[in-house]
């Protein structure tokens, strides 16, 4: 039943399809939306895009907040994502709407001012955190840490256990803490952002993740060799294009790559968390990566309720290249579908329910009522913050000053490169007297610099 | 305009669309560079370029005027008797906008933007680790996918 629904509810979405922008528009909501995955995406476009819809400030501003600051973070527009954070989180704290409230609770969850999930407002604050311990503004970083570590603890009674498990959080706090000369805060904060509580089901969904990827795997190769087979047989070939077919295992990626710098820039690396998560180690370093990858969860609605699915993204591991030597893996804090999936039950859910289960009841019903509750809709909220990404990796390490190239190298659930997500970034600095930090997406084609031939 | 149940559906649009097609060899690869390309327009990220004249003056140095700056430059025979306020000012009269409260890092997406060096009139410093920053840095001539 539960499927039947789902896939109901998913041909209902596709058949109210209809949004294309005009065509006379540069960039569509499509455009916006598909950023994180776009081999081309243009942030700056696609956030003056969203931006319109911010101004509107109606019942999905929050909604379109949050999508408009993914944009302006990945596109490094700090100050915009800054500013519209602020007011994003004033919105959720202090906007009542309570027509809204009584209208939602008896049709469209929808209806309400959105407000966003537990996950969702310990994401934005977590931003907003990162963005002033950027700002070098440490208190208030850590306020906004500590404010994600609350969200995340409003989840479901029934998840209780999951409460204070937003690693992400933790371990910026911890950084904070250590700006503050708080060591014995930070130690607890960095203990609690090495651990990683497993959900139910959760080994079993790894095993099945994994063994899709091994099937991906095989079929990716069979078509990057075909790939290549076109590029090199294309009339003209096409200059400089190389075999990405192979796909080796993390633990066989050289030390160093072919074009690395005559010295090793990194002076302090590891790859144990144990040492990773240490006051000691943390104090040391001077160049924090904080990387995301892949897509956040997609939720889907019916008459009962939602239900969150992992979004099909497939690097699920980092490792960092620096001026071409192997610095280290990056360290997994945040898993966005795993906070979704922990987020519990509440009383909005059962309501939901009884709505979705009246509903069934009264289209049983006859004299013509039966056909008016067709018309009637309840169907639970189906928005969602859908430019999170999947997972947030953390890299730190004390490297020479001097500006370097950052590599990152991706690599599937079982730990086999994946070409394609390769990200290179060039002269990223890092200074003498104070530590640098910067944000990285993982994306398909990132360093993939073919230009089609036009015709 | 959209409504939000258009949202989703754009969305899953276009999670159908990276389905489709899925079996279909990918375009060429061809890999970025794995030499970094010479720093031209330098700026607070990447330090001053010894030799480089401010941008205003048809130079290529994007740097935020500073004492530290106007020593270099002196030391470099340019903007010579200046103080990095008459620089700031000579910025501000050709219509730029230089990083200051409120616009430190907007990486172009500001009312001045793009950045100088792409046509505009923002000289906020691009930010580290992004497809602007490379392109800021290296002018206009960046090959364009």
């Amino acid at each position: 039943m539960r499927r039947v629904t789902i896939v109901l509810s998913l041909l209902a979405i596709l058949a109210a399809c209809g949004c294309a922008e005009p065509a006379d528009n540069k960039v569509t909501l499509i455009d916006a939306l598909s950023a994180r995955t776009s081999s081309n995406p243009r942030h700056n476009d696609c956030a003056k895009l969203l931006a319109t819809y911010c101004q509107r400030h109606d019942k999905d501003y929050a909604l379109w907040a949050m999508d408009y600051v993914s944009l302006c973070l990945m596109g490094g527009n700090y100050d915009a994502a800054k500013a519209e954070l602020m007011n994003c989180q004033k919105d959720i704290a202090s906007r009542q709407d309570k027509n809204r409230e009584t209208a939602a609770a008896i049709a469209n969850e929808s209806q309400k001012l959105f407000k966003g999930e537990p996950y969702e407002r310990a994401m934005l604050c977590c931003y907003l955190g990162l963005l002033h311990y950027m700002d070098e503004d440490y208190n208030n970083a850590r306020i906004f840490f500590a404010k994600a570590d609350q969200e995340d603890a409003t989840c479901g009674d029934d998840m209780k256990d999951f409460r204070h498990d937003f690693q992400l959080a933790h371990y910026w706090l911890g950084r904070s803490y250590l700006k503050l000369d708080q060591s014995d805060n930070a130690r607890v904060a960095f203990a609690k952002a090495s651990q990683s509580l497993l959900r139910k089901g959760q080994e079993k969904e790894t095993a099945a993740i994994r063994k899709q990827h091994d099937k991906d795997r095989n079929t990716r190769i069979r078509l990057e060799k075909q790939s290549y087979k076109n590029a090199i047989e294309a009339k003209p070939p096409v200059a400089g294009a190389a075999d990405v077919s192979d796909s080796p295992a993390w633990g066989e990626m050289p030390a160093a790559l072919p074009y690395a710098a005559a010295t090793n820039p990194v002076e302090l690396t590891t790859g144990k968390p144990e040492e990773f998560f240490s006051v000691g180690y943390q104090q040391q370093v001077n160049l924090i990566l904080f990387i995301e990858t892949g897509t956040g969860p997609i939720r889907l609605v019916d008459d009962y309720g939602d239900y969150i699915f992992r979004s099909p993204y497939i690097e699920r591991n980092a490792l960092v290249y620096i001026d071409g030597h192997r610095a280290g893996p990056a360290f997994q804090v945040l898993d966005v579908f795993h906070q979704a999936d922990t987020r519990g039950k509440s009383e909005k859910d059962a309501a939901q329910a009884a709505k979705g289960l009246t509903k069934a009841v009264l289209k049983q019903m006859p004299f013509g009522v039966g056909t008016a509750a067709a018309y009637w809709d309840v169907r639970a909220d189906e928005r969602y913050w859908s430019l999170l990404p999947g997972e947030v990796h953390v890299f730190a390490a004390k490297v020479r000053p001097g500006l370097h190239t950052v590599s990152i190298r991706c690599a599937d659930a079982n730990g086999y490169l994946l070409p394609r997500y390769n990200l290179t970034r060039y002269h990223l600095p890092v200074l003498e007297d104070r530590e640098s930090v910067f944000i990285l997406s993982t994306r398909p084609e990132a360093d993939n610099v073919y230009v089609p031939a036009k015709n | 305009m959209c409504t939000y149940p258009q949202k989703i559906s754009a969305l899953v649009l276009s999670l159908c669309a990276a389905l489709v097609g899925c079996e279909q060899p990918p375009e060429p690869y061809v890999p970025k560079s794995s030499t970094a390309p010479a720093v031209v327009y330098c700026n607070d990220n990447t330090g001053y370029r010894p030799g480089a004249k401010p941008i205003v003056m048809g130079g290529t140095c994007c740097c935020t005027p500073n004492d530290e700056l106007m020593e270099r430059l002196h030391r470099d025979g340019h903007c010579v008797g200046m103080t990095a306020e008459d620089l700031a000012q000579q910025y501000r009269q050709a219509g730029f906008a230089l990083k200051g409260p409120g616009h430190q890092r907007c990486n172009g997406l500001c009312p001045q933007g793009p950045h100088a060096t792409l046509g505009g009139k923002c000289l906020c410093p691009p930010t580290p680790g992004t497809d602007y920053y490379e392109k800021v840095i290296v002018g206009t001539n960046l090959p364009v996918k």
